[in-house]
This record gives C-alpha cells, sequence and structure tokens, in this order.
C-alpha cells in the first residue's frame, strides 16, 4: 500500500504517499489501527483542504527526512535555525499559519509543529509587548498599567 | 498563586525594560511597526490564542529566550500566566541582564519556578547578595547547575544555603567570587553529594584558613564525609592553597578526572605528590605557571596516574628533560601536552615523548628554544596523529623542522612565530605540500617574519572575526596572501560579555582570556589559557618597540576590534581611544623582558616577578 487518501473537513480528497502520511503519527496510528485497505479515504475532520494541502506539501518534502537525534544538552539553548525550504513554506498569512499548527497539533506531525512555533516565536522575539499586541492580534485586556511599557515601571511600586 | 503570579510579572516588567542600550536595538522603530500592524490587522484576524490552544502556546513560548518571555508576559494576563509558566523556566540564564539583576529578581523566579529550575546562571551578577540566595534555595530544590560565576558579593553563606536545600546538585561555579573562602567545603561535603564538578577559580580567599585546619581537627570527618563523587575541579589562580592543603583536598575527592591548578603559585612538588597518590584515576592535569614545581612531581603523576591524557605545565621553568621522560614513558595515552616555556627543554624530551606517545594530538613547545630540527622529526616520526603543533619562538628551527612535520597527516594547526631562520619559501613549499597531499579544509599556519605581512594577517583575522561572532571556527582563503588558507579559531570569538567588566586587578586580563575560554568551550575541560591566543596574538604581533606604521594600524585595528583583550597593563579599557591604545601597546613602559620571557603576554609580568619572589622564599622549603 503505497498510496492513501486523505479526505479535509470540507470533503476534498488527497491521494498522498504512505510514507508521507505516516510522518503524522494520527494517521499512523490510525492505519495500525484499522488497517486501511487503501479504498476508503481517511477523513481528516478538522482540517479544512487548504491547509491539507500545505501539510502534505510538507510532509512529501520531508518524508525522507532522517529522524533527528534528539540532542538532550539543556546547556546549549535550543537551536533556531530554519532551513530554507521551510522558512519559504512558513511564508503564509497568520491565519493560515495559526491553523497549520492546529492541523500539525492535530495530526501530530512533530517537525513541522516545531518549525512553525519557531517562526512563530522569531515573529515575537524582539517586538516590544506593544508591538506583539498589534502583530499577532492579541486583545490588551492587561490592566492599564500594563498596558503601556512607560506605566510597567509605575507597577513596580506596589509589588515591593 | 494568581497573585504570586502578578508579582513576578511585574518584575519581569521591570527586568525587560531595565535593559535600554541593548534591548534598544532589537525593538523595532515605532513607525515601522506600525505600518506592519495596518497590513497585518486584517491577516492577523482572530487572536492568536483563542486560535491555538494552551499548550501549542507554551510550545512556542519554548522557543523564547528570557528577554522575549518577559516581553510576552506584558502582553496581557492571559499572555502572562502562560509566559510564566514552570516549565518555560528550567533554564535560567541571566547573562543579558548581570548587573541590573537584583535579589528581589531573584527571589521572584525561585517562587514562580520552584523545582522546575534545573540549571541559573547569575554569571556576572554582582549585586545578588546571600539573601536572595537562600531564598533560591529553599525554592529550587531541583537545581543541578548553578553558575554563580562572578558573583563577587556572595559569601559562604550562599554555599551552605545550597547545601542544606539543594542536594541534587551537580555542578557549580563560583569562579571570581572573591569573598568565597575554603570554609565552604565542610558544607559541601556535608550537604551536595552529587556534585561533580566544582569551580573556584580565582577566589582568591580560597585557602585563607588553611585547608590543613579539617585535616588536622577533624580530619577523619572531613575526608570520609567530602564530595567522593567530585570530579573535576578548578582551582585557577588560588594562590594561597599550599601543598597540605591540596593534599586534603586529593584526599577527599578519589573519583578526580580532572584538577585545573593554573598558577597556584603556592603548590609544589609535594602537593603534586599527595594528588598523584590520592587521585588515580587522574586524566586531566593543568599545573601551568606554578613555578615551584620540578621534576619530581612529573615523576610522582607518571608513577601514580598512567591514565593521564593531557598534561599542561607551561611555565614550569624548573622542568627538564627527565621530568618528561618519566611523564613520557609512563602516560601511554596522553594527547596533549602543554610545555610552552620549559626553557631548559631539549630534543631528549621530543625523543621520550615520540618513543612512548604515539597518541599524542596537541604539543606547545612555544618558547622551548633549544630544540632543534632534529627533535622535530624524532616528534613528528613517533607521533603521526599530532594535529596542533606550536613552536612560537623556537629560535633554532629551521625550513628542515617544517619538512620533517610533512608525515604528520593530520595537522591542522602550526604556530611558528619568530622563528626566524624559517623563510617564507619554506612556509610556503610546506603549504604547498599539504595542499597537494590531500584535500584538506582547514590549515592554520600562523607565520609572521615582516611586519607589513602581520599587519596583513591581523587584518584578515579581524575582518573575519567581525563576521563571525558566532561560528565556531572558519577556513578562508585569502586572496593573493602567502598564508594560504586560515583558520580563526574559537578564541577569536568576541568576548559576549565585553563590555560588562571595568575591574582593575592584577590578574585582570589572564582572568578575562579565561572567561573567554569559559565561553568558547563551555564544555570542555580544556584547562589552561590556551583562549589567552587572542592576547598572545596580539602580543606575539606587538611585541617589538619598532612602531612602524604599519604595526600602528593593526594595533588600531586590534584595539577597535577586541579592546578588553588587548588593553594592557596601561590602558584604561575600551574607553582609552584606540590611538592611544595602540601607543601603550606598541611602546610598552617595561624594559625589554629578557629572551625567553619575550613571548610572554606582557600583563602576566607582574606575575611573573611574584612568581620569581616565592620561589626565592621557599626556595630552601623545597630543597
Amino acid at each position: 500500500m503505497s498510496q492513501i487518501k486523505l479526505q479535509s473537513s470540507d470533503g476534498r480528497e488527497f491521494t498522498v504517499d504512505a510514507k508521507a502520511a505516516k510522518m503524522s503519527e494520527t494517521i499512523k496510528n490510525m492505519l495500525e489501527d484499522l488497517g486501511g485497505d487503501g479504498e476508503n479515504a481517511i477523513p481528516v475532520p478538522n482540517v479544512t483542504g487548504a491547509i491539507l494541502e500545505k501539510v502534505i506539501s510538507y510532509c512529501l518534502h520531508h518524508k525522507d527526512d532522517v529522524p533527528k537525534v534528539v540532542e538532550e544538552d539543556p546547556s546549549k539553548p535550543k537551536k533556531e535555525e530554519i532551513d530554507a525550504w521551510d522558512a519559504e513554506f512558513c511564508k503564509v498569512d497568520y491565519v493560515t499559519l495559526f491553523n497549520i499548527i492546529l492541523a500539525a497539533n492535530y495530526l501530530d506531525i512533530k517537525p513541522l509543529l516545531d518549525v512553525t512555533c519557531k517562526t512563530v516565536a522569531n515573529v515575537i522575539r524582539g517586538k516590544t509587548p506593544d508591538e506583539i499586541r498589534k502583530t499577532l492580534g492579541v486583545k490588551s485586556e492587561a490592566p492599564a498599567s500594563a498596558a503601556s511599557s512607560s506605566s510597567s515601571s509605575a507597577a513596580e511600586p506596589a509589588t515591593a | 498563586m494568581c497573585d504570586t503570579a502578578k508579582k513576578s510579572a511585574s518584575h519581569l516588567y521591570l527586568q525587560a525594560e531595565a535593559r535600554p542600550s541593548r534591548s534598544g536595538s532589537d525593538v523595532l522603530p515605532v513607525t515601522k511597526s506600525s505600518s506592519i500592524y495596518t497590513l497585518l490587522d486584517v491577516q492577523a484576524g482572530p487572536l492568536i490564542h483563542e486560535k491555538l490552544p494552551p499548550e501549542v502556546m507554551l510550545l512556542i513560548f519554548s522557543h523564547m529566550d528570557v528577554v522575549s518571555l518577559c516581553r510576552c508576559a506584558q502582553v496581557s494576563k492571559y499572555w502572562n500566566f502562560l509566559a510564566l509558566d514552570g516549565s518555560l523556566w528550567q533554564n535560567i540564564d541571566f547573562f543579558a541582564f548581570q548587573k541590573h539583576v537584583q535579589d528581589s529578581h531573584i527571589e521572584h523566579i525561585a517562587r514562580r519556578c520552584g523545582n522546575f529550575l534545573r540549571r541559573l546562571s547569575l554569571y556576572g551578577c554582582e549585586n545578588v547578595y546571600d539573601k536572595a540566595i537562600r531564598v533560591f534555595a529553599r525554592h529550587c530544590h531541583n537545581i543541578e547547575d548553578l553558575n554563580l560565576s562572578q558573583c563577587t558579593a556572595l559569601t559562604d553563606f550562599t554555599v551552605q544555603a545550597i547545601s542544606v536545600e539543594c542536594h541534587a546538585i551537580k555542578r557549580l561555579s563560583l569562579a571570581n567570587c572573591t569573598q568565597i573562602t575554603d570554609l565552604m567545603f565542610p558544607f559541601l561535603a556535608r550537604g551536595c553529594p552529587e556534585l561533580e564538578e566544582l569551580d573556584v577559580s580565582w577566589c582568591s580567599m580560597m585557602g585563607r584558613f588553611g585547608l590543613k585546619l579539617y585535616a588536622t581537627d577533624t580530619g577523619s570527618q572531613f575526608g570520609a564525609h567530602f564530595t567522593t563523587r567530585l570530579r573535576f575541579l578548578r582551582l585557577k589562580g588560588c594562590s594561597r592553597i599550599t601543598d597540605a592543603g591540596l593534599d586534603v583536598l586529593a584526599a577527599a575527592c578519589p573519583e578526580l578526572r580532572g584538577i585545573d591548578l593554573t598558577a597556584c603559585i603556592c603548590v609544589g612538588d609535594v602537593g603534586i605528590r599527595s594528588l598523584a597518590r590520592h587521585c588515580p584515576k587522574l586524566e586531566r592535569l593543568c599545573i601551568s605557571h606554578c613555578p615551584l614545581i620540578s621534576n619530581a612531581a612529573l615523576k610522582c603523576l607518571g608513577e601514580a596516574c598512567p591514565d593521564l591524557l593531557s598534561l599542561e605545565c607551561a611555565g614550569c621553568v624548573r622542568v627538564t628533560d627527565a621530568g618528561v621522560e618519566a611523564i613520557a614513558k609512563h602516560c601511554p595515552r596522553l594527547e596533549c601536552l602543554d610545555l610552552e616555556d620549559c626553557i631548559r627543554l631539549t630534543d631528549q624530551s621530543l625523543r621520550d615523548i615520540g618513543r612512548h606517545n604515539r597518541r599524542l594530538a596537541r604539543i606547545i613547545l612555544s618558547n622551548c628554544d633549544l630544540l632543534t630540527d632534529d627533535g622535530i622529526r624524532l616528534l613528528a616520526n613517533g607521533c603521526p596523529y599530532l594535529d596542533t603543533v606550536e613552536l612560537d619562538n623556537c629560535s633554532l628551527l629551521t625550513d628542515t623542522a617544517l619538512d620533517h612535520l610533512r608525515v604528520c597527516k593530520w595537522l591542522s594547526s602550526v604556530q611558528i612565530y619568530d622563528c626566524r631562520l624559517v623563510s617564507r619559501e619554506g612556509v610556503q613549499a610546506f603549504l604547498k605540500h599539504l595542499k597537494e597531499d590531500r584535500e584538506r579544509t582547514v590549515f592554520d599556519l600562523l607565520y609572521h617574519q615582516s611586519e607589513e605581512h602581520q599587519a596583513e594577517v591581523l587584518e584578515i583575522l579581524l575582518s573575519r572575526q567581525r563576521k563571525t561572532s558566532l561560528c565556531r571556527s572558519f577556513s578562508t582563503t585569502p586572496p593573493a596572501s602567502p598564508l594560504g588558507r586560515v583558520r580563526v579559531h574559537s578564541f577569536l570569538l568576541p568576548l559576549p560579555g565585553a563590555a560588562a567588566t571595568d575591574h582593575d586587578n592584577n590578574n585582570e586580563n589572564q582572568q578575562r582570556a579565561d572567561r573567554q575560554a569559559n565561553h568558547a568551550q563551555h564544555e570542555g575541560f580544556h584547562v589552561g589559557a590556551r583562549a589567552a591566543h587572542v592576547i598572545m596574538l596580539a602580543r606575539a604581533f606587538l611585541r617589538r618597540p619598532r612602531s612602524t606604521s604599519a604595526t600602528a594600524t593593526a594595533a588600531t585595528t586590534l584595539a577597535n576590534a577586541v579592546p578588553l583583550t588587548v588593553a594592557g597593563p596601561g590602558a584604561r579599557g575600551p574607553a582609552a581611544g584606540a590611538a592611544e591604545e595602540a601607543g601603550v601597546i606598541v611602546a610598552p613602559p617595561q624594559t625589554p623582558p629578557p629572551a625567553w620571557r619575550s613571548t610572554r603576554m606582557l600583563e602576566e609580568m607582574d606575575e611573573m616577578d611574584a612568581f620569581a619572589s616565592i620561589d626565592h622564599r621557599n626556595g630552601c622549603n623545597i630543597l
């Protein structure tokens, strides 16, 4: 069985290489449990067609990757480099990016989840709280004193 | 819970804002960000955290550094809650804040992180006092790696607090904590059974109360209860530690694998003998700049520690061929041998090394100016795996020596500063041979003859250095350079906290080089001040008082690029103008040193004089 059919929430069907599809732990487990016959499409109810297409393109590109040896070295900060293809892959608007993250989370595709989270982290890094709010559309529900950085020092004596 | 969260949060605001100079640079200008805002506002659409579940948010936050986390904590209540989740704070490094860190911050962090915290680095946080560490110890029992280097306000009470609460600690660094004394050892012995690495370098009070005290009064107890699992101990520059003190320490650490005694100027042969006896598993030993060490120490070492992999005894001027023979014969696994400034060595030593130490990869023989080409032949033929050879200022060597080195196929670095008899043609022939011999990506031949040439090399090195502040090493082929390929080692990295310190003390430059070494080689127990190469480079390069324009230019370049490392004894740090620095370096105030000292770093001069006087004083005790 080299091809697998996946069906997105909006009914689109994708035929995917089995190896690529098995990058998703969720699908892999499903196939093992159900013993998929390749005939019936596997439903992926939480993911829309457009996003699933992106995810599949990622999986196809990375299906032959050698699983990285997990470096358990807490002394070194986590590497934040993203390889060129992945960086290009992540150049999408935020809504799409978040949806990909959700899909990766649901489908349990660890490398994809990692790279997308890194991308968001890179967006956030180096920004002031105000800029973060603006960029990512976070509503400032914090008390007024914490809302602006200038008054954050004013909040200090209260805690001392 | 919520209350503490709030408290920590506002403290974190403070931290994030307390860093105006650096944070300012990476913050986008307002105009730019607002244009992004208008662009992305529509796209961002729904709130990020409505979209993403908390576990994914935490995953995103796990890719952030301390500063970013602090900022995220200010974004909203929900973000604050997430960003201050203990799981994100297992590994904290306050290097970016240093002097801004106050006791209250540590206490908040400790309460917030609790038992999540595994690693904490307070490197350079000079405003942290014992009280904060006490609170910290009470909350964070699972700490494994604690770096308190350069926290100069801490005293022995810190160690006491840690020993009472943190029994899981494995690595503890107290380097440069100048108030810490040897009274802390009993605390560690009692409370930290897991301790494997201890760094108390440059704690000048270490040994003040005479480690002997515990040996005589409560000796058996101390010995029996001391951390028997200690494997690495760094005692660099603990100039008060004596032979008796070392005996007590060594007796308490039978598992010791590595010990660094650089510049422990009161340690002599007797101390090394006890060390060798008590610690037969010793693999790495650094006794550089311990002027009392002589052949007797090396003989004891050779006989008692056959597993020795690395021995550094640079500047042990009493060591002769007999000492080297003892080591070479008894320690066949030796991989690294530093004999810099052992000026009495002759070709006989190299013969013994060549005969017994086939595995040798790295040898430093700089300033051993009795060595000849024949010795190099014996060395090269006997040690086929040589990787690094340093032969600076071995003035009898000629082109023939380079020819002999060709048999070593693994060479990646040869240093021959000031080998006046080596010609440029010889070097070029050597490089050509290496190139033809096999594909090699890096070759580093630091070779300097004319001053113009030196300037050129330095320009290359420095221009590269600026561009590659994070690479460990790299290679390049400078156009039209007679150097062939030049490799710049990690020791040319700019010192991370470069602008942070402006203290004045005797060992300042050595310490800086040391710190740089620690940064560059985070884990490796590469003892000795190998990273002092930057300084060496500068010194070797600018040593001669002749001040040609080329030297001056290069000095200025150097001063601009690595202000800290070239700040000479008379210089006033980076603030002093580059030209002035150049002036200071090119025409140093010292009288020209005797020949065997000439390549030593100038700032070590005072230290050397101290050695000499102590040497004189203790002479009768030893003999």
